[in-house]
């Protein structure tokens, strides 16, 4: 099923101009990218098989929500029955876009270009850098510091401050949409069961409606129907 | 074998006490009807050697050119099932019983490659006893072993295939036919230990038309069966309360007044100023204890007796009200809402006119029913009749034998699954 998926996302992005771009290094195996016209867009596939786990619908919406590397823009792809029970302006606020698969593509949410900013990996990297360099500098300032060595090290633990404030953003903006996810999803599994059990229904009932036709009017909605197949299995 | 061959080769066949109702699943809504009867042709008669007959009985739609003399009829027309049972012993009612079915089954011999014998669901009385259920099976595989026209066979009572028919699970199903009236709760599968059977049924509404005919000055034509029924058919009606029913027919005659012309002769039956005697008919099947049959009883018309046919008691003079209320209250209490809940009347033995120029003093069956139940403290309970009754049985055997897997063998302890005649 996911195989499928992703073909049609690779013939929707084909037919655009993109063409399959590598994975970059470090980037999770549930992501296809492409590019074209200077432009990377990341897509992450979640296909029906996902709903079998309780975690992985939303393992891979994460992944897509928290995704920054090198990218402009990125997609969830999903196949149709799946897309009715995602709410769609959840993406969209992520500035994620929704594909929907149904045989062919159709971009139901586009996605929002990703302004260049630094990853959280970067960020951490740079953090940890200034640190290293504050440390050193400490060491001389007890020796003696000239004017201009303070006023530089005053700039790099300004930078310092500004990155970590950076980072304590991101991380709490990253933590609220994770609790805000987390509340859809579970929301997202009660429709799913609902969708499920009505699904169920439906098709139990097309069953018994396909059973009935070209068959007399009595056979229609007859409760005995199902009785009388059960004997000789009631023991 | 598939669904798919159920769906073209199941056969359903309803044994009425009068008419023999069968056919094959295709037929839709509605079965062949033959009148469930054969003639034993006098084989030395001239007229019959010129016909070139040589069967030893006729059954089906020829069998009116056979008939002989009035006087014949008697001794050569055997209706079989007239009561709802067939002695074992009863050679010419078996006999016919195997030449019926014969002929039903092979008006519907396929020649398709692909056909090998139909699933054959048939439906007896529910006062049957095992040995009909035994003959019926014998009579099946000699059938088969003749014609390899019968692949499985089951067999199912009457009141449970009505039940199906109409898609009521749990419900009390009155099924009156020729010969009886059997009252049966039903919740899944026939309560047989609440069965009430009444000994009584069309026939016995007949025999009263006859009486009324003769008293009427047609007693020549009181003795024939066929015409009896049909003059009882086009005149009988049911009284909303009898009493007043008759009084109301005595003051206007000729709102009342009951005529029949037999189509294809010169006879018209009149009953003139005895045109209230058309509502006794009607109240006849479903309340026989009224004292103006009294006199009916004493000139000679036979009364309704209570007997006893193997483990069967066939009560005589209860009335119908008293018959629902008697069979429910066998059933366990919790059970017994749900069976006042419905109420089906089945079998040509309801199917009553209630003209709408005669509205409040004749009533349907329906409203019959709920009247004397209403008497007996039972208030309301949901009565319907079958529409198309006479057909019911026939079409609760077809979804009875589709619907039945074909892996659910013959089970003599629950008296339900198929026998299996060849692969």
């Amino acid at each position: 099923m996911t195989d499928q998926l992703l073909e049609a996302v690779r013939e929707f992005f084909k037919q655009r101009g993109y063409v399959e771009a590598p994975r970059p290094r470090g980037a999770t195996q549930a992501a296809s990218f492409f590019e074209g016209g200077g432009v990377r867009a990341a897509v992450f596939t979640v296909g029906e098989d996902a709903l079998r786990g309780r975690g992985e619908a939303l393992r891979s919406i994460l992944a897509a929500s928290t995704f920054r590397e090198g990218v402009d823009y990125v997609y969830v792809a999903v196949p149709k029955v799946l897309a009715t029970v995602i709410d769609s302006s959840v993406l969209s606020e992520q500035g994620l876009g929704l594909l929907v698969v149904n045989g062919r593509v159709v971009e139901a949410v586009p996605a929002k270009k990703r302004a260049p900013q630094q990853g959280l990996a970067e960020l951490e990297r740079r953090v940890a850098e200034l640190e290293a360099q504050l440390s050193r500098l400490a060491k001389f300032r007890v020796e003696g510091l000239s004017q201009a060595e303070l006023s530089r090290l005053g700039l790099i633990e300004t930078q310092l401050a500004e990155l970590r404030a950076k980072l304590d953003s991101a991380v709490r903006r990253l933590e609220a949409s994770i609790a805000s996810l987390a509340e859809r999803l579970t929301r997202l599994e009660e429709v799913r069961e609902r969708v499920e059990a009505e699904v169920e229904a439906a098709v139990e009932e097309a069953g018994r409606a396909m059973e009935a036709e070209g068959l007399p009017s009595y056979f229609k909605d007859n409760p005995w129907l199902s009785i009388l197949a059960s004997r000789g299995k009631e023991r | 074998m598939s669904e798919e061959y159920k769906r073209r080769y199941t056969f359903g066949e309803d044994y009425g006490t009068s008419d023999y109702k069968f056919g094959p699943i295709t037929l839709g809504e509605r079965p062949e009807v033959i009148e469930n009867r054969g003639y034993f042709p006098d084989t030395s008669s001239i007229m019959t050697r010129l016909m070139g007959a040589s069967r030893e009985v006729v059954v089906g739609r020829e069998l009116a050119m056979y008939l002989g003399s009035r006087e014949e009829l008697v001794s050569r027309l055997v209706y079989p099932m007239k009561n709802g049972v067939v002695e074992r012993g009863d050679e010419r009612a078996w006999k016919v019983i195997y030449e019926v079915t014969r002929y039903g089954l092979e008006m519907f011999k396929s020649g398709d490659p692909g056909f090998k014998g139909f699933y054959v669901c048939a439906a007896l009385s529910a006062i049957a006893p095992r040995y009909m259920y035994e003959e019926l099976f014998e009579l099946h595989r000699r059938i088969d072993e003749e014609t390899r026209l019968v692949k499985a066979v089951t067999i199912i009572p009457q009141p449970l295939a009505v039940a199906i028919a109409h898609k009521v699970p749990t419900c009390v199903v009155i099924e009156s036919g020729h010969g009886n009236t059997q009252v049966c709760p039903i919740s899944r599968y026939p309560i047989k230990g609440a069965m009430v059977v009444l000994n009584r049924g069309g026939s016995d509404a007949d025999a009263l038309t006859s009486q009324i005919l003769y008293d009427a000055g047609y007693g020549d034509l009181a003795k024939e069966e066929a015409l009896v029924r049909r003059v009882k058919e086009a005149i009988g009606l049911v009284p909303r309360r009898l009493q007043e029913a008759i009084e109301e027919a005595k003051r206007k005659p000729e709102l009342y007044r009951a005529r029949f012309k037999v189509s294809g002769t010169r006879l018209e039956i009149d009953l003139g100023s005895e045109s209230w005697a058309r509502f006794l008919i009607g109240e006849y099947v479903f309340n026989p204890k009224h004292e103006v049959f009294t006199s009916y009883f004493k000139r000679g018309m036979p009364k309704p007796r209570d007997v006893k046919v193997g483990d069967v008691l066939f009560r005589g003079m209860l009335d119908l009200g008293e018959a629902v209320v008697e069979a429910v209250e066998k059933c366990p209490l919790e059970l017994q809402p749900h069976l006042y809940g419905k109420v089906l009347l089945s079998g040509g033995n309801f199917h009553w006119r209630a003209p709408p120029e005669l509205q409040g003093v004749a009533v349907d069956s329906a409203t019959k029913l709920k009247l004397l139940l209403a008497e007996h403290g039972v208030e309301d309970v949901a009565v319907e009749v079958a529409p198309e009754p006479k057909f019911s049985v026939w079409r609760g055997c077809i979804i009875y034998g589709y619907a039945v897997p074909e892996d659910y063998s013959w089970s003599w302890d629950k008296m339900e699954g198929w026998l299996k005649l060849h692969d």
